[in-house]
């Protein structure tokens, strides 16, 4: 098992030590950064519009003035081409606010022996990847539970999510819950965890978000060993702050209640996000990081498309 | 000291640690294997379930078992368990050790030796003195029972060596029977005898003699020793007889049959031949004709029975069965007849095969002492020849007389009247001349020779039917032709007769020895009848040394009947005691006087030796050898290391860790690749093969002594560096060879470094490596004690060892590298070859005899063997491995001569060099000689 503290993450990317530690001297983009950077170039690029009327400087549309429009918005050139009054409507490209909540918690350094990346690195590479192209896309990104939780756009603050992504906190908890952050109002989140802590703590703060009204989706990061429980014999199993504790004669026995047990706990999830109206990925850590970012991507610029 | 039966405890008292064993089982009942910790973040997914199986924590039953039985083998192998314990001692005085250490002691002579250090050991634990006596030495002038401490006697039990003689046990009897009747020490005394079981000539009186001076105690072997008697001929055959001294189950025997090796090098030896002589049910005594060819026979230097080392089972062959020697005279001069129609040219080339053959007048060949006296066509004898012949004949000599126009009209026939016979001719002969059939003037067709009676000692002989005879000489018709012929013609007329005369016997052909007068000598039945008759005439032994002359020990042999050097502080000996049974100061071995070499055996009849008579019942018979002490500690405690690795797994295995390539299960697994050598080796043998078979590969047999073994490979990859650094010669890394399984095809050549404690090959290794041999592969064996070797003997302390790993091996004859063999120049030019030590021969096949009348200094032989002519041994005592042995860093491992010296290393090498070079390219360096003769003789 790797320990907690070791930020591998960095390791793993570089190509060895002397180019890692030469961009460590020389201050430029964290290696997390230029990962997440290549992975976000290969899913879009270019901001998005927000495909409706609001306060912008591209044209959207006219419509018909009704009763209550000030006169200072009526489109006179085009009202005069007919008998109808129209407003010119623009698009609304005020920048849209998105928190992501990366689980730090020990629990997301797992790795079983196949795996390549842990939990987390997986977690911080669609995070920071998802910065990028949101940041890009002129969006305004926080961190939540970080220095980088007020919303703020631009290289900056992608500089900053990417030094805080890669490295490591201290004194980390066994199992991570989403903060009970002031949500910006409108905004959406996006919860990156494998949300295998305790229920009465990860529940209500994703209600206390959803109550913020904003639309989140949670992406449910899991290894491969803890969807097949490949183990067998007489063991004791323990978390990875070695605070909980299970012993057991004959692991392979527990196979199925285990499994049953996990697909309760997406049950559980998939129901708080129908009644909140968010989406739920579960994404293993051998499948592509693509294929998650592309979801998210989706989920966020296209979803009200 | 705790016994059960066999068994006994030396420390008894830890056995109380085996009451400790329920305590611990309710110990490691309650703890069981600790489980394997895992982190696993879905922990919290599992709190709550319950194990569907329900199993108790605590440790399997057998585990438990298997742990217990770990701690209880620990416990009973420190309490010293030993198998086979020595009874307590009889008495508190001193211990009396006598050993036979005669030639019937040496077969087992190692157990016998165990047999009394274990004796020892006990008189030491019991704190008894020693008196140790030896009863094949002479008894010293004064005996005295001088008991010292045990230990003292210990370095001299593990130097004694059988002697090659009888013990004297009746002079013993005598002295012990007289130390009995001096005897004032305190009583309590314990005899034991290591006996050799058989009786030699005591009949019993030092069993009452050795009984009468304390408990006596007699340990006899379970099998008395095989003996072998003295090859003798019988009507012409050689007869070997192998004995025992029980008449036990039937029971077969191997001899085995050395003669010299041609090369002519003393001591060198080859084997001739095996035989199986079987003794019957019952049987004392089983005969066996050795049926070899003359040649062969006339060779034979010792005979020996397989599988039995002593002095008694081997035997010395002398003249009496050597080659004879003829002599050949002719009447008329040989210089005016020309080469084909001399009378002696048939006789010469028939006999030259079987005899040594002498010419001369009959004076010269008298003085030539001959065995056979050929006359061809002599018929005038001077008195002084015919008087010299006639005691030379009767004297056992054998006289051959073939007609002839001389003898026909010989003046001793015209002078003889029909009553007075000639001693010298077997049948008087018809006055007259022969008579000639099948001549133009004659009626009658050339005569066959009928075939021969059953008295006649050509019987067995065919004739072909094309040998004729056309002009004979004619016996005087007489009551006594008839039983004196011994081969006639189809008309019944006598072709050779005989008749004895003294010791000897008179011999006529009818017939010429030339072809003048029959077709007979040109057959190869001629060949067949000369050969019977020259081994006939075996009263030729000639002179039997005189009673008191002077006789001297030329070749011993030492108690184990190996070859050993003439003590030379033996005075000479009369001839007359030798005949009598050998002795310390007449040891068997061959005895050379002025006039004769005598083989002295301890068996010169074929008598068997006789068992000894029954022991009085006061004396206790053990027998050793099967009832030696065993201490079996080390065995529980490796069982218990043993226990303990299945243990691991068992734990492992207990605990959910699949056992995968961890340093715990790897441990486990070298462990048990440890305990079963050859598992692992199997699945790279076929690896193996294909890079010996792609590559040059040096191979060295495995001794199964690990460190001479990590020499060898050291030394040939040291060896094999140089080859790639300085020659054309890449070779690949050495590889080990195990005789028994590996294919030795693929390496041109074997070191085969010679450890004393290397086991003997199987006989299919055997095979295998002689078929490796012939079809061109090089064993270079290495004795590696020339530093070792006494100066002026040839082999060193582990040529024992190489004689007997090669004992089976088809060997070529030896000789040392003459200074211009090949090995001398393949690619350095050297004249010595040392290795780690200097000094010490080094033996190669000896070059094929030169074909007759080839001068010495004319071309080297043309070798046509398949092995080019590249010798299949190289054999030396220099250490060569460790000489050449670098580590992988290319460090050497082993300092070389006195002072480590470079330019010996170097020759070293360079010698290593050649033999690889010598191996691989055969005679081609041989050949370089010619270049110059051959540029000549394309520049004209």
């Amino acid at each position: 098992m790797p320990e907690p503290s070791a930020p591998r993450t960095v390791e793993r990317v570089g190509a060895g030590w002397l180019r890692r530690d030469a961009e460590r001297i020389s201050g430029t983009l964290p290696p997390l950064l230029a990962e997440a950077e290549r992975l976000a170039a290969s899913v879009a690029s270019g901001v998005h519009g927000r495909r409706r009327a609001g306060p912008g400087e591209t044209f959207w549309q006219f419509r018909p003035a009704t009763p209550g429009d000030p006169h200072q918005a009526v489109d006179w050139r085009r009202s005069a081409r007919s008998d109808q009054l129209f407003v010119r409507e623009m698009e609304w490209e005020a920048a849209q606010t998105v928190s992501i909540w990366r689980d730090d918690a020990l629990a997301m350094d797992f790795r079983s022996d196949r795996a390549v990346r842990s939990k987390g690195e997986r977690a911080a590479l669609l995070a920071l990847a998802l910065g990028v192209l949101l940041i890009r896309g002129g969006e305004r990104v926080s961190l939540l539970g970080t220095d980088a939780a007020r919303p703020a756009s631009g290289e900056t603050q992608l500089r900053r999510m990417g030094a805080i992504l890669s490295e490591t906190r201290q004194k980390r908890p066994d199992y991570g819950a989403p903060p009970k952050a002031d949500y910006a109002r409108g905004g959406q989140a996006v919860f990156l965890s494998d949300f295998m802590g305790p229920g009465d703590a990860i529940f209500p703060a994703l209600m206390h978000a959803a109550a913020a009204g904003i639309a989140g989706a949670c992406v449910q990061i899991v290894d491969r060993a803890e969807e097949t429980f490949p183990f067998d014999g007489r063991l004791i199993f323990e978390s990875m702050g070695r605070a909980v504790k299970f012993e057991t004669d004959r692991a392979r026995g527990l196979q199925g209640a285990y499994k049953d047990r996990l697909a309760a706990r997406r049950n559980e999830l998939e129901t708080l996000a129908r009644r909140c109206g968010w989406r739920i990925l579960v994404h293993r850590t051998d499948e592509s990081p693509r294929k998650a970012l592309l979801w998210l991507y989706d989920m966020l610029a296209g979803g009200r498309r | 000291m705790l016994e059960f039966g066999p068994l006994a405890f030396l420390n008894p008292w830890l056995l109380g640690a085996l009451a400790l064993l329920p305590i611990l089982w309710l110990l490691l009942r309650a703890t069981p294997p600790s489980p394997a910790r895992v982190s696993f973040p879905g922990v919290r997914l599992l709190l709550g379930l319950e194990d569907p199986e329900k199993t108790p924590h605590r440790t399997p039953w057998w585990l438990l078992l298997l742990r217990m039985m770990i701690a209880g083998a620990i416990i009973l192998a420190f309490a010293e368990p030993v198998l086979n314990p020595r009874e307590g001692a009889a008495g508190n005085g001193p211990v009396v050790l006598v050993m036979d250490g005669g030639w019937a002691s040496a077969p087992d002579w190692e157990a016998r030796r165990d047999a009394a250090l274990a004796e020892l050991d006990r008189a030491e634990r019991a704190d008894r003195p020693v008196s140790f006596h030896v009863l094949a030495d002479p008894v010293p002038p004064d005996l005295r029972l001088r008991p010292r401490p045990a230990g003292e006697w210990r370095g001299m039990v593990e130097a004694l060596q059988p002697r090659p003689w009888a013990p004297l046990r009746a002079e013993w009897a005598e002295a012990f029977a007289a130390l009995r009747a001096a005897s004032d020490e305190e009583g309590a005394r314990e005899i034991a005898w290591l006996t050799d079981g058989l009786d030699h000539g005591d009949e019993g009186a030092l069993v009452a003699a050795l009984d009468g001076l304390g408990a006596l105690r007699i340990l006899a072997p379970t099998q008395t020793a095989r003996a072998l008697a003295q090859p003798r001929l019988v009507e012409g055959r050689l007869m070997i007889s192998a004995m025992r001294a029980e008449a036990g189950p039937a029971e077969t025997l191997r001899v085995a049959v050395f003669g010299k090796a041609p090369s002519g090098e003393a001591g060198a030896e080859r084997r001739l031949a095996n035989l199986d002589a079987t003794i019957e049910e019952g049987e004392q005594v089983a005969d066996a004709e050795l049926d070899l060819p003359l040649e062969l026979r006339n060779q034979i230097a010792r005979v020996a029975l397989l599988g039995e080392e002593s002095a008694g089972a081997v035997a010395l062959t002398d003249e009496s069965q050597r080659r004879r020697r003829v002599g050949l005279s002719a009447g008329g001069s040989e210089a005016e007849s020309l080469r084909l129609v001399s009378s002696l040219h048939y006789l010469r080339t028939a006999l030259a095969r079987n005899a040594e053959v002498v010419e001369g007048t009959v004076e010269q060949l008298l003085d030539a002492n001959p065995d056979a006296v050929f006359l061809a066509d002599i018929g005038r004898l001077t008195p002084p020849e015919r008087e010299g012949l006639e005691a030379f004949v009767r004297a056992g000599g054998l006289l051959v007389r073939f007609a002839g126009p001389r003898l026909a009209r010989g003046s001793d026939l015209a002078g003889a009247g029909p009553g007075a016979e000639d001693p010298l001719l077997p049948v008087p002969l018809r006055a007259g001349g022969g008579r000639a059939v099948g001549g133009a003037m004659a009626w009658g067709a050339p005569q066959a020779v009928r075939e021969f009676g059953r008295e006649s000692p050509f019987f067995g002989l065919t004739a072909p039917r094309e040998v004729t005879v056309s002009r004979q000489i004619l016996a005087e018709i007489g009551p006594g032709l008839a039983e004196r012929t011994w081969a006639t013609l189809e008309d019944g007329t006598p072709l050779v007769t005989a008749a004895p005369l003294g010791d000897g016997r008179v011999v006529l052909f009818h017939v010429g020895a030339n072809a003048e007068w029959s077709s007979l000598p040109l057959s190869g039945l001629f060949v067949e009848m000369l050969r019977r008759l020259v081994s006939l005439g075996s009263g030729g032994t000639g002179e039997a040394p005189e009673g008191e002359a002077p006789m001297r020990l030329v070749a011993a042999i030492d108690g184990f009947g190996r070859a050993a050097a003439a003590p030379g502080d033996l005075p000479a000996v009369p001839a007359q005691r030798l005949a009598d049974a050998p002795g310390p100061d007449a040891p068997p071995g061959l005895w050379a006087g002025e006039t004769a070499r005598i083989a002295v055996n301890l068996f010169p009849a074929a008598a068997p030796p006789a068992l000894a008579p029954p022991y009085p019942l006061s004396a206790s018979v053990e027998t050793f050898g099967g009832r030696t002490e065993r201490p079996l500690a080390h065995w529980l405690l490796g069982l218990a290391l043993l226990l303990f690795a299945v243990d691991l797994l068992a734990a492992l295995r207990l605990s959910g860790r699949r056992i995968r390539f961890n340093p715990g299960a790897a441990a486990i697994l070298l462990a048990l690749a440890l305990a079963w050598p050859g598992g692992a080796d199997a699945q790279d043998a076929r690896s193996r093969d294909v890079i010996a078979a792609n590559e040059t590969v040096l191979g060295y047999v495995k001794t199964g002594d690990a460190a001479l073994d990590a020499m060898s490979e050291a030394g040939l990859r040291g060896l094999s560096r140089v080859l790639a650094a300085r020659t054309a010669v890449e070779p690949a890394e050495p590889m080990g060879v195990d005789l028994e399984t590996d294919d030795l095809a693929f390496f041109p050549i074997l070191y085969w470094p010679v450890g004393a404690a290397q086991p003997t090959p199987s006989d299919e290794a055997s095979a295998r490596l002689n078929a490796y041999m012939r079809a061109g592969g090089m064993i270079i064996f290495d004795t590696r004690d020339a530093h070792l070797a006494r100066p002026g003997s040839s082999a060193g302390p582990n040529g024992q060892a190489l004689r007997r790993l090669v004992a089976a091996l088809d060997l070529p004859p030896l000789t040392p590298v003459p200074a211009d063999h090949v090995l001398t120049r393949t690619f350095y030019l050297l004249d010595r070859f040392p290795g780690r030590w200097t000094g010490g021969e080094v033996w190669v096949q000896a070059p094929a005899p030169r074909p007759e009348g080839e001068t010495a200094e004319g071309e080297p032989p043309l070798i046509s063997d398949p092995n080019d002519g590249v010798s299949p041994v190289v054999i030396g005592a220099a250490d060569w491995a460790a000489a050449w042995a670098v580590d992988q860093n290319g460090e050497f491992l082993a300092p070389v001569g006195r002072s480590d010296d470079y330019r010996q290393r170097e020759t070293a090498f360079r010698f290593g060099v050649n033999v690889v070079m010598y191996a691989l390219t055969g005679n081609y360096k041989s050949d370089q000689v010619h270049v110059p003769a051959l540029l000549e003789r394309l520049g004209n």
